[in-house]
């Protein structure tokens, strides 16, 4: 039953996506919703906020399973699920929008996690919960908790989420590429699981979907920018399925290429800073078309940046490497599980 | 036929992706493996910590004592991370650099601090 629910669901996202996505290029073209692609020398016009759509097909395709499957806490999963992610990309629309300051972004996306917090404390007095919050670790299952500090954890992880998937959107599929990966990646491991993670593995097929679409549209030459609104989105959905499929680890491994991006942009500027205000710039366009490293010392060691320390690259082929990086971390990412789950010192604490 | 020389190709391409980032691979594994190292020792060494021996001698308080070994706890793991970052964050730094100096030499270095 399960594996019926998670291949319908990728597939009516796969097709809502296709269907919906021209539509909202089209309409966002009319309201002057227009960026330059600023990689490429003709400096070309292409649609922003592409990312609604993927907000928009994420949240009615997660209401599905809710009206179908009869269990409780799925569909309590599935509510919370829809408010942090429409929150979180509601926060990247105002961006898109207005311009958020850089410092105001993560404090308003850790904000969004309050209806996960609240609903498990909720359902934690009637012993019930949507979320784990004694994640099981790799080799030593759940011997180290880390009980109080989770709930702390779960604002930090959204907003870094959502902010690192932000930062990688630099070329046209650097960003949608490389979460098709990651996405792909958290399904099997919601599979692998012990027991199997039925909202991991039913959200990331949505996921799956949606970024499949998405990617199509966005890869070189792109014909859409997903905006702050499709970042924030998918990185929302990240965190989301990471804490209530009880993937922690297994996300974080996977999505070591964001995190080395972020990681390394928020230490070389020393914080949140606004990408346009960042004085010296990573790379540049040559004559060629082909994109370069610069060797400004100040400037961030970005990843793209750090594929392209060896010569420069096409614009497609930095966003290639990128998928294949993520490819690699989600390979170790499955060993992790398999370390978690089927080969351990201390057994995991199975439900 | 297509479909096989198609994926062919595709693997080749793959290959020589890794290939030219056999360096940032190193990295990632060394990472990953010094994340698994950090669970490990966090569950045999901090998790079983108790801080009540210590103190016990001087308070007498089991709620202070909790505290002090969930501080205790959270100080550690909290340490670890940060060092495993630290050291994630150099080694990345170091091979830019190194790759920069060696692959593309002729390009001058604008005027700031070189990691």
């Amino acid at each position: 039953m399960l594996s019926l629910f998670i291949i319908i669901l990728f597939v009516v996202s796969l097709v809502l996506m296709r269907v919906l996505l021209p539509f909202f290029m089209k309409w966002l073209k009319e309201k002057g919703k227009i960026g330059i692609d600023v990689h490429k020398l003709n400096k070309p016009e292409v649609t922003e906020m592409g990312g609604i759509t993927i907000l928009i097909v994420a949240c009615v395709v997660a209401l599905i399973p809710m009206i179908f499957i009869n269990d409780f806490i799925i569909r309590m999963q599935i509510i919370i699920f829809i408010s942090v992610v429409g929150l979180v990309g509601l926060i990247g629309l105002l961006d898109d929008l207005y311009r958020l300051g850089s410092k105001i972004k993560p404090l308003l996306t850790a904000g969004a996690s309050l209806p996960l917090i609240i609903a498990n404390l909720i359902l934690i007095q009637g012993g019930q919960k949507i979320f784990s919050i004694d994640p099981n670790f790799p080799l030593v299952g759940n011997a180290f908790q880390i009980t109080v500090l989770y709930w702390l954890l779960i604002p930090i992880a959204i907003a870094m989420a959502a902010n690192a998937v932000n930062m990688m959107d630099v070329v046209n599929g650097a960003m949608s590429g490389p979460c098709i990966v990651v996405f792909g990646t958290l399904l099997i491991c919601s599979l692998m699981k012990n027991p199997i993670s039925e909202i991991g593995a039913l959200l990331s097929a949505i996921m799956l979907g949606v970024m499949i679409i998405f990617y199509k549209y966005n890869r070189f030459p792109a014909r859409i920018f997903s905006g702050d609104v499709g970042a924030f989105t998918i990185g929302g959905a990240l965190a989301m399925i990471a804490i209530m499929g009880g993937l922690e680890v297994v996300t974080i491994v996977v999505a070591m290429p964001f995190v080395v991006n972020a990681f390394q942009i928020l230490s070389s500027v020393r914080g949140f800073v606004e990408g346009r205000k960042i004085k010296e710039r990573p790379s540049i366009v040559q004559p060629d078309g082909k994109i370069a490293a610069t060797r400004g010392a100040k400037a961030p060691i970005t990843l793209m940046r750090l594929t392209m320390a060896k010569g420069p690259l096409k614009e497609n082929e930095i966003a290639r490497h990128f998928m294949v990086l993520t490819l690699f971390c989600g390979v170790l990412a499955i060993i992790t599980m398999i370390l978690t789950y089927y080969i351990y010192f201390i057994p995991p604490n199975l439900p | 036929m297509n479909i096989i020389g198609a994926i062919k190709n595709k693997l080749k391409l793959l290959l020589s992706d890794l290939r030219r980032h056999l360096g940032l691979i190193f990295i990632i594994t060394f990472i990953w493996i010094l994340l698994l190292i950090g669970i490990v020792f966090l569950a045999i060494y901090v998790g079983p910590l108790e801080a009540g021996e210590i103190i016990y001698t001087y308070i007498h308080e089991e709620w202070f004592i909790d505290l002090m070994t969930g501080i205790i706890q959270v100080g550690m793991a909290g340490t670890y991370v940060l060092v495993w970052l630290y050291i994630w964050q150099r080694m990345v730094r170091m091979y830019f650099w190194r790759t920069v100096e060696k692959y593309m030499p002729s390009i001058e270095i604008s005027p700031g601090v070189k990691e």
